[in-house]
């Protein structure tokens, strides 16, 4: 009886705490396998693939940093893939969170019929991304497309839209901005929980709904627009479906996006190793980005009851 | 026209108003999109006239269910597996050589399936072959033999080929030497495509006062004849002479016209890449000066009503001049059959170009590493390439000029007028696409190259430049990672 | 009495200026509501509109905008054009598949990190927390190896397998909506001598129903939708779901808009219809699953 006792006590484990960590164990078994197995395997096979050249056919082969070393002196087509992804990004982040903050403080008026308008808006973000591709090609088509017919009837003479290489990200961001539902959704649970008391003692102090708006919701509502502003920046350099079924990166580049080039370095050269590095950079440099989202908007993140 | 009164909208204008112009649309009935699918494959009701209609009619009537895979015979004490990338309306029509096939060779059984050639397929191949279960025979674009076989992914067929007593002068030479790598023969190859015949449609040439029967004979003609040709109605190009970076993809129109200009792409003896040759530059500089003179965007948005193949603009009367191969005849015979067309020699480039210029491209037949039928396999790619039954039937079917020369095929060319113009080509082509194994790269970036120039965004010398660095440091990669 | 009078009225007209501006506010908001409305619904009817129309009313300018006469032609074409059943079958595989074992696995997963109490379930948790921010491309490649070896290339089983092996995004979810239930509830089962499972299986499961449904129906969504697993994984066309099919239908017949524009309605239409059944449910969901955070 004495052993027993005594590898409890070296464990530090009663017998309800080795029942747990058994049970807890044996739940989380699938997930911690499925972690092993499908992260932190290739999480690690591909830190040393971006050390190699690798074609599929033969084995890897130690280059060590060649890969990096091309990708950031030597790969012209890496920077404007970079700036192109960078360039969507700028613009989208920041007009999704205004087009889908604007949408959600509508539906968070009290009229009727808000389930309708909420399903309209949200509708766009649940059709798959190469319906809505194909869609927008023709939307956007320059001599048939509904867009420069629109513009048409209000005199203009529209542009060539996505076949125009100075034209082709602009429209990838008008797409992107017809799809911020899920978004709306968010800021629209956000903007329910604020509480209504301040709401109603700023109405008798004789705040406008702009005032409301600048002190009252926007500082609410930080938290959420830093977790979607993280969020979309982590989505846009993934970046891609659209881009393939669209442009397959023309017109002239202009929409060669960093997860796009990635692909193709992959998939149609056969570049694996090349392509890990470029994966690790855009890890790196997400990153990064993050970190600095979170350090310059920490004053200005308001957490609610801190 | 209205149109033209109306100015281009800027980017600035554009998104100073974006917010407005978002609201300022007609009210339409919500619920209409909300009233449920039609039933698939709902009764189909004639379209109301109107002349592209019929045309458009006829290609949906182009396009055909996807081949199954199909089953050898049974019986047979070999069963090859054969990957081949016909898809639409001729994946049926190879029924024709599989049976053939088995029927002159009682032992061997064709299991056939149907791989695109595209970025998938390339992966489907090499997954197969590092996975060891590869097919047996496979077919291969001519200019991926060289990077296939530096990969490793091809078997070298050497001592096959010559105990078949098949010998290079069997062929066109650039069809033979396209399946030539280091040393090695890695496929042969089964059709010669003579690209390009200029293809010139008589009723436009008539209708806008030309002679029907004088194709432009040089490079600046064809200009001049553009000119004359074109329609645009304010800002809507309704007709075009010709667009230069549509002859199948920017790389092949380029390679098309920098050869026409006497440029060269590669120089195989000190492995250099020379996509900024002069003349190369000059036809890029040429291609440049079209798109500027009736402006890239707007023929982009031309070009967006129309697609390849029997979506070409030529194919509706939309342009007046295109370089096609012979396949495009039956195309043209089905599609468009009241267009009156000639054939010729490609326009000539300037200053003192080479006349007649053309290239060969097509599909070459190969083994794949690691097959286990390597006789059966190899049996039926000497077939495919060099018989008479198969190379008639490439013919017949398929208006496919066999790259064997002996084929009987080439007696009955002669008897037919628009076949013998694409034999003639063919006698006098001497190019083929570069022999090394940064193809696949190189015709990406000849692509890009073609689209920054024409878009204004580098000079055709830059873009060239720029094309002709990065595909050397590839194959320089690949040379001195010495894959093979 | 007068200055009380006064005041009343005073009152009563600042009500009737404020329920006035109310009004107006409700006039102003339904007008941009219902005018955003047409903005994000325009390109469904231009969808519409367009697969409906007779071929040359498609190429024509200014457009036609209602169809006529209607024609289902293209939904015929385009469904002919490519094995549209066996591509909706693969897809319907997919999902099934990738639902059944992410609600399985997730949710097992979760209740482990919420509801057992071993050590190292924080480890666990921080460590399913950052993986989220690892981008797909890092771990594609091997993964596209490791299915290579067990010779899964070309079948759905790398799409679907995985989905057994829990997705963090979705236990993170289950987690913070598990742990809002009361301890006690678990603690009554424990003391009348339930298992683990017992009360993972007979407590917890029946009281998240909002929440399984909400990582269903976007494991539904997600898998529907995808399009790189099945470009990546996927070489012959019997085995392409409806996403890469559609692609691969752009890329061949890329001016064919009619065709194109009737296979995307049918593409699209079934989550649409999906979505209006559950969207209370859905967007409860969200809501109820604390994104915050």
């Amino acid at each position: 009886m004495a052993t027993p006792a005594l590898r409890f006590k070296r464990r530090g484990l009663s017998p309800q705490q080795r029942r747990d960590l058994r049970s807890g164990l044996l739940f989380a078994a699938p997930a911690i396998l499925g972690l092993l197995i499908f992260v932190a395997y290739p999480v690690l096979a591909s830190i040393y693939f971006s050390f190699t050249s690798y074609s599929i056919l033969q084995p890897p082969f130690w280059t060590g940093w060649e890969n990096y070393q091309t990708l950031l002196f030597d790969d012209p087509l890496f920077y404007t893939t970079l700036y192109n992804t960078f360039y969507i990004a700028i613009f989208t982040i920041p007009l999704s969170v205004i087009v889908a903050m604007g949408l959600a403080m509508l539906l968070n008026v009290k009229v009727r019929g808000q389930s309708i308008y909420r399903t309209i808006f949200y509708l766009p973000t649940i059709v798959p991304f190469v319906a809505s591709s194909v869609l927008w090609l023709w939307i956007f088509n320059p001599q048939y497309g509904i867009l420069n017919t629109l513009l048409w009837y209000i005199g203009i003479q529209g542009p060539g839209w996505i076949s125009d290489p100075s034209w082709a990200k602009p429209s990838l961001i008008i797409m992107n901005l017809w799809g911020v539902g899920s978004w709306m959704v968010i800021y629209l649970a956000g903007l329910q929980d604020t509480p209504q008391e301040l709401y109603e003692a700023a109405e008798l102090d004789g705040a406008t709904a702009w005032q409301k708006t600048i002190y009252l919701t926007l500082p609410f509502m930080s938290p959420y627009i830093l977790f979607s502003v993280i969020l979309m920046l982590i989505g846009i350099f993934q970046y891609f479906t659209q881009v393939f079924v669209m442009t397959n990166g023309g017109p002239a580049d202009a929409t060669r996006v960093y997860a796009m080039y990635l692909y193709q370095n992959a998939f149609t050269y056969f570049k694996m190793g090349y392509a890990s590095a470029m994966a690790w950079l855009m890890f790196v440099m997400v990153v990064l980005l993050t970190f600095v989202i979170f350090r310059t908007s920490a004053r200005r993140v308001y957490y609610g009851g801190q | 026209m209205q149109e033209q009164s109306r100015k281009p909208l800027s980017r600035r204008t554009f998104l100073k108003t974006l917010s407005t112009a978002i609201g300022g649309t007609a009210f339409l009935p919500l619920l209409a999109a909300c009233q449920g699918t039609p039933p698939p494959g709902g009764g189909a009701q004639a379209p109301s006239g109107g002349p592209t209609a019929t045309v458009l009619r006829a290609e949906a009537g182009a396009v055909e269910p996807t081949p199954a895979p199909r089953q050898a015979a049974a019986g047979r004490s070999t069963v090859i597996e054969v990957w081949y990338p016909y898809g639409g309306a001729d994946a049926p029509l190879y029924e024709e050589y599989w049976k053939a096939f088995e029927d002159e060779n009682p032992d061997i059984g064709v299991n056939a399936v149907y791989a695109a050639n595209d970025l998938s397929t390339n992966a489907k191949l090499f997954t197969a072959i590092a996975g060891g279960k590869p097919p047996d025979v496979t077919w291969v674009d001519g200019p991926q033999v060289a990077e296939w076989a530096a990969r490793g992914a091809l078997e070298a067929l050497d001592d096959r080929i010559a105990a078949a007593g098949i010998k290079p002068e069997n062929y066109w030479s650039p069809s033979w030497n396209q399946t030539v790598y280091e040393g090695k023969v890695w496929s042969l190859t089964y059709g010669s495509d003579p690209n390009f015949g200029f293809f010139w449609n008589k009723d436009v040439f008539v209708d806008a006062g030309l002679d029907p029967e004088k194709p432009p004979k040089t490079v600046e003609e064809m200009d001049e004849y553009d000119t004359i040709i074109a329609k645009v109605d304010g800002n809507r190009i309704e007709r075009l002479g010709f667009i230069p970076w549509t002859v199948y993809g920017a790389a092949n129109s380029l390679f098309t016209w920098g050869w026409c200009f006497g440029g060269e792409f590669y120089e195989p003896d000190s492995r250099k890449i020379t996509a900024n040759h002069p003349n190369v530059v000059k036809a890029l500089e040429w291609m440049t000066a079209y798109a500027k003179k009736h402006d890239p965007t707007k023929i982009s948005g031309f070009q967006a009503g129309f697609g390849s193949g029997t979506q070409h603009p030529f194919f509706q009367g939309k342009t007046a001049m295109a370089p096609f191969g012979p396949w495009e005849l039956s195309a043209l015979k089905r599609y468009a059959p009241n267009l009156q067309y000639g054939i010729d020699f490609l326009p000539t480039g300037p200053d003192g170009a080479p006349p007649k210029s053309s290239w060969v491209g097509g599909w070459t037949v190969g083994i794949p590493k690691g097959s286990r039928n390597l006789d059966a396999a190899f049996e039926f790619v000497r077939w495919i390439s060099t018989s008479d039954t198969a190379t008639m039937i490439a013919g017949k079917t398929f208006n496919q000029f066999p790259g064997y020369r002996n084929s009987p095929y080439y007696n009955e060319v002669q008897n037919n007028p628009q076949l013998k113009a694409f034999y003639d080509i063919l006698v006098e082509t001497k190019h083929q696409r570069p022999v090394m194994p940064a193809q696949a790269f190189y015709t990406g970036e000849l692509a890009r190259a073609v689209d920054a120039a024409i878009f204004g965004q580098k000079t055709p010398k830059e873009a060239l430049d720029e094309a002709t660095v990065n595909t050397q440091k590839e194959l320089d990669r690949i040379l001195r990672e010495g894959i093979s | 009495m007068a200055k009380i009078a006064q005041s009343l009225t005073g009152v009563r007209q600042h009500q009737r200026s404020q329920s006035r501006r109310k009004l107006y506010g409700a006039i102003a908001a339904h007008i941009a509501l219902i005018g955003l409305s047409i903005v994000f619904f325009l390109p469904f009817l231009w969808l519409l509109s367009t697969s409906l129309k007779p071929e040359w009313q498609i190429f024509t300018f200014p457009p036609v905008w209602i169809p006529d006469p209607i024609t289902f032609e293209h939904y015929g074409t385009g469904i002919n054009f490519i094995p549209f059943w066996s591509y909706l079958s693969n897809t319907v595989i997919y999902c099934f598949f990738a639902v059944l074992g992410t609600l399985i696995s997730s949710s097992l997963a979760a209740y482990s990190l919420a509801r057992i109490n071993w050590p190292g379930r924080n480890i666990l948790f921080a460590i399913l927390v950052a993986v989220m921010i690892v981008p797909n491309q890092v771990t594609i490649i091997p993964q596209f190896l490791i299915f290579r070896t067990f010779g899964w290339i070309d079948t759905l089983l790398p799409l679907t397998v995985p989905a057994f092996f829990g997705a963090p995004f979705f236990i993170f979810l289950l987690r913070q909506f598990f742990m809002t239930i009361p301890k006690e509830l678990s603690e009554a089962a424990r003391m009348d001598g339930a298992s683990e499972w017992n009360i993972f299986w007979e407590v917890i499961i029946p009281l998240s129903h909002p929440v399984l449904a909400t990582v269903g129906l976007f494991t539904f969504l997600n898998a529907w939708n995808d399009f790189l697993g099945p470009l990546v994984y996927l070489n012959s066309q019997s085995n392409y779901t409806l996403s890469i099919g559609l692609q691969q239908f752009r890329g061949q017949y890329d001016s064919l808009w009619g065709p194109l524009m009737a296979v995307t309605t049918v593409m699209t239409l079934p989550v649409i219809v999906a979505f209006f059944f559950t969207q209370r449910l859905f967007i409860q969901g969200i809501t109820l699953t604390g994104i915050k955070g």
